[in-house]
């Protein structure tokens, strides 16, 4: 039991460092280093969670011999490129969602972590957050009956810590950003989904060419229907919030994320809301991944969903585009 | 690993500890050795759920049993210390449900006996060990020093043993103010200095003791504090109730509202919340097992059981005597 994986972050950004604190609290692991495309950037970050090694060099990082693995949370056109290169130095990758912007990217990394035999996790932590368990468990044990009507949210301001959200090449905009937590979460719980239709638009000022705010609707196979929304072009005071309902055919339930806050801080004009959890989703999804490193033990999220929920977020795109319904199975979403 | 056995399943806690200790079970950290009871039917029923090492249902001989490490009391709150006694006589560690009894002098009894005797005793003050009211100890000092707290810890009425006087010690006041009362201790670092209760006309009928109410106090720097300590929640609502407070600094303000994680459901059974929130009672049980394996204080004392103990027993003097009473009055 004294194994420990050693591990490099790439990336300094705002999911690196959730992922770092999360990674501190696990026993089998060593943070080896981290790297940032800004070297200032990565000693900060290094200092902040007593890491002894940086890089500004992430192809060094993701070969460097001292490492069996690699987080990558790094901006999403950039997966691609570096997940490759991590599969090819033969590191097992745990990879922050999106698992790319394009399906042709997906499909490469997982080639490629395939070809290489290393272990591939995409970073969708709403399948480790402890509500959207319980309702998986719920609607598996049939407590409602069968899904049949589902609404989603997930609203948000403009995300400013960073450049790259603002252009639809570099992000995917907010379907493949933020929806695809939905989405994701959504086939893993109620099942495949055959049709999208969506609207939304670029809304707000910082967004260059990015649409920054989707209205979509999805069919399932099974016949449920489901509405989502994602956003980010709510107004700066507007607190994160991200809502969940399903209705079935004996009963409905929903849970959402503010009206079930259990801290608020008041500070002059400052507020806080949260519902601190020490061990929360990505302790869990950290934990998942290294103890399939160790002990190989059976992961729920495959790079294959990774890809199809993207393959879902697209057509969000796409429809918004073509104004049209799109088959998810049949539209070419390349 | 610590080997565990619970002593009676009177109180409802004793199914979540015992849950938690399997979990920790299987984590390598716990065994759930034995189980005590004196209800003989229920002693067959949970270790059949809970399949520990051994049975008993002579105390005697649980004392007398060396692979018990640690014991976890949840029998009805008169029986607390002369459950406890002959553990920490024997050696073994002690964690006990809240109030930690219902007198002064058995409080007294079993935190002095646990230090001469040099084992663990802690009390099952679960809201230290939940992931929210834990964040509010370590943010509390940005507020500023504290000028005001309102806390409620509503329940439903648990009825059974709870509105029986000899078993219980009384009603909502023995049941539910001590862990509010233990958090604006922890919080504040102060100490109570005096209270006054107010008890209203039963919400059911023709019970033994009271099942609402309301608590005034100051604490030793005159900082006001309230305290709802109401079993007020009807039997249909659709959670248990509540551990909720707010803090009011000099520089800022907190609300805790602690099980308000709760996805709402509507079935045939009607409309309820289910829990998803921190799992306070097994981080309670790897804080004592980490507490006995590393020789370390507990986080929540037999001597912070006492001290909540203590605004119980003011806050009944109080009704008797329908005025402010101070704790030294209480203390013997």
């Amino acid at each position: 039991m004294s194994k420990k994986v050693s591990l490099n972050i790439i990336g300094a950004g705002f999911i690196a460092n959730e992922l770092a604190r999360a990674l501190m609290m696990l026993d089998h692991v060593e943070i080896y280093g981290v790297y940032s495309r800004s070297i200032e950037k990565a000693r900060e970050f290094a200092r902040r969670h007593n890491i002894n090694n940086i890089y500004d060099d992430w192809r060094r990082a993701v070969s460097d011999p001292h490492v069996e693995a690699v987080v990558i949370a790094t901006p999403n056109y950039t997966h691609k490129e570096i997940s490759v290169e991590a599969a090819r130095r033969g590191k097992h990758i745990f990879l922050e969602k999106p698992i790319a912007t394009r399906l042709r990217d997906a499909r490469e990394i997982i080639e490629e972590a395939e070809r290489n035999r290393v272990k591939l996790f995409v970073g969708h932590c709403l399948r480790y957050w402890p509500e959207y368990v319980r309702v998986r468990e719920m609607i598996l044990r049939g407590e409602i009956g069968e899904p049949r009507i589902v609404r989603v949210y997930r609203l948000s301001s403009f995300p400013k810590w960073s450049i790259w959200h603002r252009y639809m090449s570099f992000s995917g905009g907010v379907a493949v950003d933020l929806a695809i937590h939905d989405i994701d979460y959504l086939r893993w719980s109620i099942g495949e989904v055959s049709k999208v239709y969506a609207v939304g638009g670029v809304y707000t000022k910082y967004s260059v060419d990015a649409i920054d705010h989707v209205m979509y609707i999805l069919e399932f196979e099974s016949g449920a229907i489901g509405y989502g929304e994602a956003s980010w072009a709510m107004p700066e005071s507007f607190p994160f919030t991200t809502y969940l309902e399903i209705a079935g055919t004996k009963g409905l339930l929903y849970v959402d994320n503010r009206s079930t806050a259990t801290y608020n801080e008041y500070i002059d004009n400052k507020i806080i809301t949260s519902s601190p959890y020490d061990k929360n989703a990505y302790y869990n999804e950290l934990k998942t991944f290294i103890r399939w490193i160790l002990y190989d033990e059976p992961v729920e999220i495959r790079p294959e969903d990774a890809l199809e929920s993207l393959r879902i977020a697209l057509a969000i795109n796409k429809s918004i585009e073509k104004k049209e319904v799109i088959d998810v199975k049949k539209a070419d979403l390349e | 690993m610590i080997r565990f056995a619970i002593i009676s399943f009177a109180h409802m806690h004793a199914y979540s500890y015992a849950r938690a200790v399997k979990e920790l079970e299987r984590e390598g950290r716990a065994v759930l050795e034995a189980i005590y009871d004196d209800d003989h039917d229920r002693l067959r029923k949970t270790s059949e759920i809970y399949r520990p090492r051994k049975i008993y249902n002579d105390l005697e001989k649980l004392a007398d049993d060396k692979d018990v490490d640690a014991v976890i009391i949840t029998s009805e709150n008169t029986k607390h210390k002369k459950h406890a006694i002959p553990m920490i006589m024997s050696g073994k560690h002690v964690l006990v449900e809240k109030p930690i009894a219902t007198r002064y002098v058995d409080a007294l009894e079993m935190v002095e006996e646990a230090k001469r005797v040099g084992v663990k005793f802690q009390t099952a003050f679960v809201m230290r060990y939940h992931d929210a009211s834990v964040f509010v100890k370590r943010r509390i000092k940005e507020i500023g020093r504290v000028i005001s707290i309102t806390s409620t810890n509503h329940g439903k009425n648990p009825m059974s043993w709870f509105v029986d006087p000899e078993l219980s010690g009384g009603g909502a006041l023995m049941d539910h103010i001590v862990h509010v009362a233990d958090l604006i201790r922890w919080y504040t670092e102060k100490e109570f200095k005096e209270v006054i209760a107010f008890v209203g006309k039963n919400i059911i009928k023709d019970l033994m003791v009271e099942d609402n109410g309301l608590v005034i106090g100051r604490l030793e720097d005159d900082t006001p504090v309230s305290i709802d300590c109401s079993w007020s929640r009807p039997s249909k609502w659709p959670v248990w109730g509540d551990v909720y407070m707010h803090i009011l600094g000099e520089r800022g303000a907190i609300v805790l509202n602690a099980f308000n994680q709760n996805i709402y459901l509507s079935d045939e059974e009607g409309f309820r919340g289910v829990y998803y929130g921190p799992d306070a009672d097994k981080n309670m049980i790897e804080s004592f097992i980490n507490v006995i394996e590393r020789d370390e204080e507990p986080l929540a004392s037999g001597l912070d059981g006492l001290r909540a103990l203590e605004v119980v027993l003011a806050a009944y003097r109080s009704l008797e005597l329908k005025r402010p009473v101070k704790i030294s009055e209480i203390r013997i």
